[in-house]
Order: C-alpha cells, then structure tokens, then sequence
C-alpha cells in the first residue's frame, strides 16, 4: 500500500514537473517569438517594407509627351541602425514605367538582412526576407521660377508637388507572418541647374501599416518625413541620358526610426 | 565645380569666323507683345546681329506676330497698335535680308469664331491672318530688306524655301486646329495659292519636300507650335498644368486636334527626319533632342515680359525659362551648323548656350 502510494505522489510530482517544464517551454517558445528590437509593431512593419525600409528618391523628372511608355530601372539601398548593434540593411530593384511623359508607376522587389534581430528559436521571425511594393506617383503643380540660388544663376528654381500612393508587403519579422503597408506622399521639391539638375526634396508621408500572426492582425499609423537630393541626368558627363542619382533618409519619429540610404536610377529614353 | 554642374558658363564652345559662316537662321517666336514701357532688347540684339550677317541672313518670326487677336481692320481703334507691334519686327531685318513671318494662333484671331454655321466672317482667323499676309509686304522696311508671311494667307503649307545649303519647310499649323475649316478635297483655296488642302495632301508634301533635298543640304521645319515642350503647352508648368491634360484646349499638346496633328507630322517627319524642328508657342528658349528631327528647338520668347516655365525633359539640353531671347543658327561651308541661344533677363544678357549640331537620325 505504501509503495503504491508513494507511486502515485510521484506519479503526481511527474505530472506537475512534467507541466511546468511544459509551461516553461510555451512561456520561453512566446518569448523567443517576439523580435529582439525594441520597434512598434507599426514601426516594424514599416521598417520591413520598401516604404520604410528604403529611402525616397522625390519628383519624376518629365520626358516628352510623346513617349508613349517608357521603361526604365532603379536600384536602392537603405539602412537603418537599431541599436546594441543591430542593423537593418534592404536593396531593393525597382521597375519604372513612365507613362506619356508624366506619371510613374513603380514595382520593387527587394531583399533584407536584419542582423541579429530574431530569435533563433522563433517562426515568425526571419534575418533574411523578401518584400514588394507598388507605388503610383504624378506631378501635381510646377511653379514658375521663383527662387535664385547660389552658383546656378541662369534659372531661378522651380518648385514642385507631387503626389504618391504607395503600398508594401514583407514576408515574416519581428513576431508577424506578414506586414503590409499603404501610405500617401506629396513629395515637394525645389529644381535647379541646367546640364545637370540638382533637386532637393522633402516626402512627408502618412502611412498605415498592418501586421499578421496566424490568427490576428493588428494595425496602427504613423506620420513620416523622408527627404534627400536627387542629381539628375549626372549621366550627361559621360554622354549617358536618363540616369540619376540620390541620396535620402526616410524617418519615423521614433527611436531608430532613420533610414538612409541611395538609390541610383535609369530610365531609357528614346 | 557648382559652375559646372549649373551649366550655364560652361556650356559654349569655338565659333566659326564671319568668313566660314555661309548663311545664318534666326529664330524668334511670339514677339508680338513688345512693351512700348520696356527696352526692346531682343529685337535690337537681333537686329545688329542680323546686320552683321546682312544678305545671309534670314530671321524666322515664328508665329504670334500680332498680339492678342491678329491684325485689326484697319478702322478699328487698335489698328495702330497692330501696326507698332508688326514695324518693330520688320525693322529687325536688315537691307539685303530676308524676314519669313510664320502665323501663330494669335494671328488667326487666337481661334476667331466663325460665323453662322461656321460660314467664314471676316471676325474670322482666315480673315484675320490673310489681313496680316497682305499687310507685311507693305509696311516700310529697311532698304533692300524682303518681308513676308509664309505659308501664305492661311495656307497650311508646307511651303519650301531653299537658301543655299539650307532648305525651310514652313507649315502653318493653326490650320490644323481652328475650328472654321473645312478640311477637305473641296474647299477650294486656289485663289489664295493654297495647293493643299487636306491633311493627307499637307503629308504627301511634307514627305516630298523632305525627300528632295540637295546633297549636303540641311533641312530645317518650322511652325508655330512645337511639337515637344516641357513649357505649359505641354502640360508641364502651372497651377492648372494638370487640368490642361484633360481640357481637350485645341493649343495644348493633348488637345485632340493638336494630337493628330502632331501624330500626321511625325508619321511625316519620319520618311527622312530633319536636322531641326523649330517652333514658338510656349514662351521660353528650349533646345531638345526631337524623336522625328535630330533637334527640336521651342524659341518663343520673343516678347519682353511674357517669359513663362519650362520644365527640363530628359531630352532637354538647354532651358531658359521666365526670359526673352532668340535663336542664331550659323551654317558653315564645311557642312557645320552652330546653334546659339541668346537671352535678356534680370539673370543674364547676351549669349548663354551653343552647340554644335549632328544630323542623328
């Protein structure tokens, strides 16, 4: 009898270690889920996109109305810091289509490494990822001449609205399966120079992002401000048309929310 | 550094000797608003330069010659008006050199209306711009000067002009976008020596006059509007640059006349491409790389005052924006062509750009 019982409170001791160890493991697996940074879900989700993760690269320089469709090609690099270390760095590919000398329609296909941001253990959170994007943009208003600036005394500089819409996805981190992202942007941009054209600008945006686990998605939005200065047609040295390049940030107000980065782009002009 | 990035300074290269030069082509566009308040600088500038060329000279007024609605009838009040604005281009051409006018929308009464049922009054454009074809030949001129409009008298062209190593193809494209015209086989011009008459007669022409040049001769096509532009006919500058693309407004690019007459002189322009395609009609000094000529020149600042925006297109490779100035194209005896862009402004006065020209197409 005595035996029997002392069976059964081990019995009772196995299962009660047996369930800690359990809950212990679910605990620690819940955990290791989360992303070893300390960004928002709407943070995160912006950072995984080209909206976040890459920079901006301000107006659409026009062509003539008579190219019907015109292709051209971008290539982008971002990074931001986030702390103790860790980085985020993305490069993204972009095709242009240029339509009737005006407004742009983009698609980005891009890679990230976030370095030492996952947990090894989790399934929901990858250093290396895809991520895509859309975005559709048109100059709204040009105004006249209006600004003389040092050095580039032929023109004063003109000044220019835009409009985009954008929207992103990237595949699992920091704890979600997805993240999708839209946003709105009016990019504003000053224009001066002649061969070459040398464009600062400012993309104040307003983005939604989402996240999803298995079950759930959440949402939340931010207000951000992306800026740089593009040089445009710095091919005509070399004889090359269509070629620019630009150095950007894209910031969220929010601690490592900065990233910079270049984008260098080609479009064929007939 | 900055200087060479903002262009303007570094952009000039050798010029040929008086000697070398064996004919020279300005062009000014919509120089029919000169403000009797303002310093004619543009047309003084171009007239010492056209003296200095003398008979081998020929200025292309490019259209918009008589600001805002064309020649009044001789009884109106702003008859005299009319007549300062025409004498103050016609004196810029020098004794012994040849001054072309080109009409522009503005000549034809800026698309005068009409009458009942669209049977031609004389409030019409053809009237208006006949009015002024008969009255350039006889205003005074300088001794020895030839004035005269072409195409003429609301003649849609092309007429040809052949000056040696150069052959002008001049078109009268407001024929293509007023309203009033009856574009077919029918509509009998002869008494005004029109010998086209329908869109595929005016291409048959073009196509012709293209083909039949004379070995090392370049070919220069003229007209009031451009057929590429970054200005706001183009639907590039302004406020309401993005409404113009829908507006459907016959004197902008998009409109839909102006687009199948753009869509026929290229299909045209493409049997052998000129060197140049020169217009007016925006209001600032733009040298392009064209898709149908190896370049397409926009010279329309003709006016002191009326400088407007310009946006730079990729194919871009000069702009002078919100200024006044004019084109100088020298033909060199070695099959050489110069351009050079002149402008007047707060910024900059006399020569700012020039190029050598290659025949790419």
């Amino acid at each position: 009898m005595r035996s029997m019982a002392l069976a059964r409170v081990n019995l009772r001791r196995s299962l009660v270690l047996a369930g800690l160890t359990s809950l212990v493991s679910f605990v620690s697996r819940g955990l290791g889920a989360q992303s070893r940074t300390e960004l928002t879900r709407t943070l995160a989700a912006i950072a995984s996109t080209p909206l976040g993760a890459l920079t901006p690269v301000g107006p659409i320089m026009a062509t003539s109305r008579d190219d019907t469709l015109l292709l051209g090609f971008r290539l982008q690099y971002g990074s931001r810091a986030l702390g103790e270390g860790r980085r985020l760095t993305s490069y993204g590919l972009t095709t242009n289509l240029q339509f009737q000398g005006g407004p742009l329609i983009s698609g980005t296909i891009g890679y990230q490494n976030g370095s030492d941001i996952c947990d090894p253990s989790s399934s929901s959170c990858d250093d290396h990822r895809l991520m895509a994007g859309l975005r559709y943009t048109s100059n709204l208003v040009t105004t006249r001449p209006f600004l003389r600036v040092p050095f580039f005394t032929e023109n004063d500089a003109t000044g220019t609205a835009s409009l985009e819409i954008g929207g992103g996805w990237a595949e699992k981190g920091f704890e979600e399966r997805q993240h999708w992202t839209a946003d709105i942007t009016v990019p504003l941009s000053l224009a001066v120079g002649q061969k070459m054209r040398m464009v600062p600008f400012l993309t104040p945006s307003f983005a939604v992002a989402w996240g999803t686990t298995d079950r759930t998605w959440s949402r939340g939005q931010r207000f951000l401000v992306g800026g740089g200065i593009t040089a445009q047609e710095v091919g005509q040295w070399v004889g090359l048309t269509g070629l620019d390049l630009t150095i950007g940030f894209q910031r969220a107000f929010s601690p490592h929310g900065t990233t910079l980065g270049a984008t260098v782009t080609w479009t064929r002009v007939p | 550094m900055l200087a060479a990035i903002a262009g303007c300074r570094g952009a000039r290269v050798a010029t040929p000797t008086p000697t070398e030069i064996v004919e020279t082509i300005f062009l000014i566009g919509d120089a029919g608003e000169p403000d009797p308040r303002l310093p004619a600088t543009v047309l003084d500038s171009l007239a010492v330069q056209a003296a200095g060329v003398g008979a081998k000279g020929t200025i292309l007024f490019l259209g918009d010659n008589i600001y805002p609605a064309g020649t009044a009838d001789s009884i109106a009040a702003n008859y005299a008006d009319v007549l300062r604005r025409l004498d103050a281009q016609i004196r810029a051409v020098p004794g012994g050199g040849t001054g072309i006018f080109l009409p522009g929308n503005h000549d034809w009464a800026d698309g005068g209306q009409g009458g009942f049922f669209g049977a031609a009054t004389a409030s019409d454009g053809l009237f208006i711009v006949r009015r002024q074809y008969a009255l350039i030949p006889r205003r005074p001129k300088n001794a020895g000067a030839r004035v005269m409009m072409l195409p003429q008298g609301g003649c849609p062209g092309p007429a040809v002009v052949d000056k040696g190593r150069v052959r002008l193809i001049l078109l009268d494209t407001q024929w293509w976008l007023h309203n009033y015209i009856v574009r077919d086989s029918l509509s009998d011009d002869r008494e005004n020596g029109c010998t086209t008459h329908t869109i595929g007669e005016i291409t048959q022409a073009l196509r012709d006059s293209l083909k039949t040049t004379r070995p090392g001769q370049s070919v220069i096509v003229a007209s009031h509007h451009p057929l590429v532009t970054g200005g706001p006919h183009g639907g590039y500058c302004g406020a309401f640059a993005l409404f113009r693309r829908w507006a459907n407004t016959s004197q902008d690019l998009f409109g839909k006349s102006y687009t199948r007459m753009r869509d026929s002189l290229n299909r045209a322009l493409e049997t052998r491409p000129p060197l140049i395609f020169a217009a007016g009609h925006d209001h600032s000094l733009q040298v392009l790389r064209g898709r149908t000529s190896s370049y397409a020149l926009v010279s329309g600042a003709g006016s002191i005052g009326k400088g407007e925006c310009a946006a730079r297109l990729r194919q871009s490779l000069y702009v002078g924006q919100a200024t006044s100035g004019f084109m100088r194209l020298d033909f060199t005896a070695a099959d050489s062509v110069l351009l050079r862009v002149y402008r007047y402004d707060g910024h900059v006065h006399g020569e700012v750009f020039s190029h050598w020209l290659h025949d790419r197409k």
